[in-house]
């Protein structure tokens, strides 16, 4: 649905945005993660046709960005950083105005933005002129703005910044929502906690330069390793007798318990347990030890400031 | 058609936001009732005190066609904020990017910022050009004739349309609504000294002329649109953030387009040399000589590359305003030729004429006439064209062109009736230094009406401001390598030769009336 291939963006010397390639197919949502001015912005404005590139190209819902921009505008919904809302337009008004602007015909369009309005639970509101909504009514009202012509793509900027934690919240259930096998999203943020929470695929830009993309398995495999797992005994037992199976690695022994790694925790982890049960060791807990996307964006931040990724 | 209802879309929600909008309303509601008020009863106390001192009644009918310029004026400037701030201002609250993003094309969004832009101001204008004419009728005061109204009405439209096309293009070139309404002032403050010449032309009551204005104003209208449409760029709303005037930027651009050498200057390289050897500070040796070879050399390089692509690239508009400038130059012949029997001159007028000519002649103010300050008259001239052309995209150039042209078709057509033959005349006294002089004008306004037509024609590549510099250096090129040399020799030849030649071939005729 998205697809970009060394997508590049100069002004004059300073690189935006460098050599990035992106695949984000239908039904999948693509979490773009960076420090402020890391590209993030840039690279949803080259998807929209607003920018256009200094090298590379990009398809959205199969059309060129440059070479078909009305069609590109036309198949993507955008949620920009800024609302946007005509302050003293009704939450109404504006859907139908914006309906009109994506040709949607006069009936459809009133469907469309009373259907919105009720999903957003912003039915009563909608008559209210929108420069007297909460932030988080705003937010709600821009991204049904992004839907009205029901685009199969769907670009998030920054949907929940500087939004308290209750409107945040709100507009993460209604991405949450959104999710279809038609559509593709891509969210810009850096809300790691809302990154984890809602992508699919996530992306790491630093410097205009995609760092690393994968799922976040992936993506914690090749930064934090294979998988750490604690397990807590009742007591002060010896562990020693343990066989482990292949792949795992014991990495630190307590008086209550151990820790230890594992390649295959699918394989491996059954037959952990089993040894345990069979040696009538007095299991209390065994857990996987998080490793957060913070963690690892945070790594591959460091490792790019040394130039090592 | 669905471009223009697309744009209507653009339009008319801005309208109906401007109508919610009390800041936008009450000086424009206070403006249009209130100001027609006052103009009425200036109008009314500007008739009674001339009446009253035995003035010319003339004078009191004329202030009032002046009054109507002055009451479509007021409100229009102050509504100039909505066009001002079309799209600088939705980039500060930050409504510019969905408008961006959505599959409006770019030129139905600029025609609906235009249509939001132009249509109050231009409402607000008629209404209060409307209550001061009905007022004037209340008053019992008698209007002015109906050619005169439509015309002033004809000027405040097109007047209208000049403003908020240009405050648009302002909107589009600025980063900051402060930074636009700044740069208001190069709007409003031409148009009032327009309005200036307009009201002049009115007390005169040679109004035919202003007919002339309100085409080129019209002209100059829809230039200033195109040249909005063509430079507006989407990704340079967004991509630029704030307003930083670089004169190193500036002068790079500039010397790029001046010269394609990037080599720097011999005799340049050689002052800083001397300077730093003052300075007694290390410097690498630069001798005269081989500098001022240098330099000679990237002139005859200058000469053979740059200027004739610059004269290539001119040729077009040289062609056409060749054309123009004949065919006002045969246009003022043949009139005035035709004029002239109806305004004969008498034997008297036609001897002392001759004779003020003879006396210039025959008492030494031939001599008077020195290469300097006729070089420094034409060469002002030219500078003045070329001025006007950067803010009217080379019609008021243009304009000045023909002007001169006329007057020597219009003086060469009353020859004849004065016993004095055109061509002779033409031949003898001007064509010696006019070899030189008319093509130097003829391609001063060539090049500034091409700099002109380069600012309204699309360049994929630069910005408003990077095409004014370059077009800029094209002229200055040309007046530099061309234009003052050849005005120096047609000055010389204008003080040195052909008053001789005129002697020689008319002073027979000019004996006669002595």
């Amino acid at each position: 649905m998205i697809h970009c291939e060394d997508l590049s963006k100069h002004f004059d010397s300073f690189k935006a945005v460098d050599s990035v390639s992106l695949d984000i197919q239908p039904g999948e949502i693509l979490a773009l993660l960076g420090q402020n001015g890391a590209g993030k912005t840039t690279t949803v404005r080259m998807l929209t046709s607003v920018l256009k590139p200094t090298r590379g190209w990009a398809t959205v819902a199969g059309y060129d960005t440059v070479r078909n921009p009305t069609e590109v505008r036309s198949s993507v919904g955008v949620l920009t950083e800024m609302h946007g809302l005509y302050g003293r337009m009704t939450g109404y008004e504006y859907l139908h105005f914006f309906g009109e602007v994506y040709q949607l015909d006069k009936s459809r369009r009133e469907k469309r933005a009373k259907e919105l309005l009720e999903y957003f639970g912003l039915a009563q509101a909608g008559y209210r002129r929108s420069g007297e909504y909460s932030k988080g009514m705003r937010q709600k009202l821009a991204l049904a703005r992004a839907l009205i012509h029901e685009p199969p793509v769907l670009l998030l900027d920054e949907p929940t910044s500087a939004m308290d934690p209750e409107s945040a919240q709100l507009v993460r259930t209604e991405i949450a929502r959104l999710r279809s096998s038609q559509r593709a999203i891509v969210i810009c943020t850096h809300n790691l906690a809302e990154a984890e929470m809602l992508a699919d695929k996530i992306a790491i830009i630093y410097h205009g330069r995609i760092l690393l993309t994968g799922t976040l398995e992936d993506m914690r495999l090749r930064m934090l390793g294979p998988a750490e797992y604690d397990v807590k005994l009742a007591g002060s037992y010896s562990v020693t007798e343990l066989e482990l199976p292949a792949g795992v690695n014991i990495l630190s022994i307590r008086e209550d318990g151990f820790r230890f790694r594992v390649e295959n925790p699918v394989v491996a982890n059954p037959l952990i347990l089993e040894q345990l049960f069979k040696l009538q060791l007095p299991l209390v807990s065994v857990q996987e030890v998080p490793r957060t996307l913070e963690m690892l964006y945070l790594k591959a931040m460091a490792q790019a400031a040394e130039g090592q990724l | 058609m669905r471009s223009f209802k697309r744009a209507w879309l653009v339009a008319r929600r801005e309208l109906v936001d401007q109508m919610r909008d009390w800041r936008i309303l009450m000086p424009m509601i206070v403006l249009t009732l209130f100001f027609p008020y006052l103009m009425n009863v200036t109008a009314k106390g500007a008739i009674n005190y001339i009446n009253e001192y035995g003035g010319v009644a003339l004078m009191g009918q004329r202030i009032l066609p002046f009054l109507i310029l002055v009451v479509g004026y007021f409100p229009v400037t102050v509504s100039l904020v909505v066009a001002l701030e079309a799209f600088v201002g939705e980039k500060e609250r930050g409504t510019i990017e969905p408008l961006l993003t959505s599959p409006l094309a770019d030129e139905e969004l600029y025609l609906g910022k235009l249509m939001a832009g132009t249509l109050v101001p231009l409402t607000v204008s008629f209404i209060g050009i409307s209550l001061y004419m009905g007022g004037l009728a209340w008053q019992g005061i008698k209007w002015p004739e109906s050619g005169f109204i439509l015309q002033t009405l004809a000027l405040t439209a097109v007047q209208t349309l000049m403003m908020v096309s240009a405050a648009i293009v302002v909107s589009t070139q600025s980063t900051t609504v402060r930074a636009a309404n700044l740069l208001a002032s190069f709007i409003v403050i031409p148009v009032g000294l327009l309005i200036q010449a307009e009201s002049a032309l009115m007390f005169w009551g040679t109004n035919n002329i202003l007919w002339f204005a309100v085409l080129a104003v019209a002209i100059i209208s829809w230039l200033i649109i195109r040249l909005g449409i063509v430079h507006f760029k989407r990704e340079s709303l967004l991509g630029r953030e704030i307003d930083i005037l670089s004169w190193v930027w500036v002068w790079k651009i500039f010397r790029k387009a001046f010269s394609s050498s990037e080599q720097p200057s011999g005799l340049g390289r050689y002052l800083v040399y001397l300077w730093k050897r003052i300075k007694k500070q290390d410097a690498e040796k630069v001798l005269l000589g081989p500098a001022v070879w240098q330099d000679w050399r990237e002139l005859k390089r200058w000469y053979r590359q740059d200027i004739t692509q610059t004269l290539r690239r001119v040729m077009p508009t040289f062609l056409i305003t060749l054309l123009i400038g004949v065919g006002a130059l045969l246009g003022a012949y043949f009139y005035i030729q035709a004029a002239m029997p109806q305004v004969a001159l008498t034997d008297q007028k036609v001897h002392d004429t001759l004779r003020q000519v003879n006396g210039f002649f025959m008492s030494g103010g031939v001599k008077s006439l020195e290469t300097w300050p006729l070089f420094w008259h034409n060469f002002l001239a030219e500078v003045v064209t070329f001025a006007l052309g950067i803010f009217s995209f080379g019609v008021l150039s243009i304009l000045v062109f023909i002007v001169n042209f006329a007057v020597i078709g219009g003086v060469l057509g009353a020859l004849p009736s004065m016993g004095l033959s055109p061509w002779l005349v033409f031949v003898s006294g001007i064509l010696p230094h006019g070899i030189l002089e008319l093509p130097s004008i003829m391609l001063l306004s060539a090049a500034s009406l091409h700099m002109g037509l380069r600012m309204v024609t699309p360049d994929e590549g630069h910005t408003i401001g990077e095409t004014l510099i370059m077009t800029i250096a094209d002229v200055l090129k040309l007046l530099i390598a061309i234009c003052i040399p050849l005005l120096i020799v047609a000055a010389f030849i204008e003080a040195n030769i052909t008053p001789h030649i005129l002697i020689a071939t008319i002073g027979h005729v000019l004996e006669l009336h002595p």
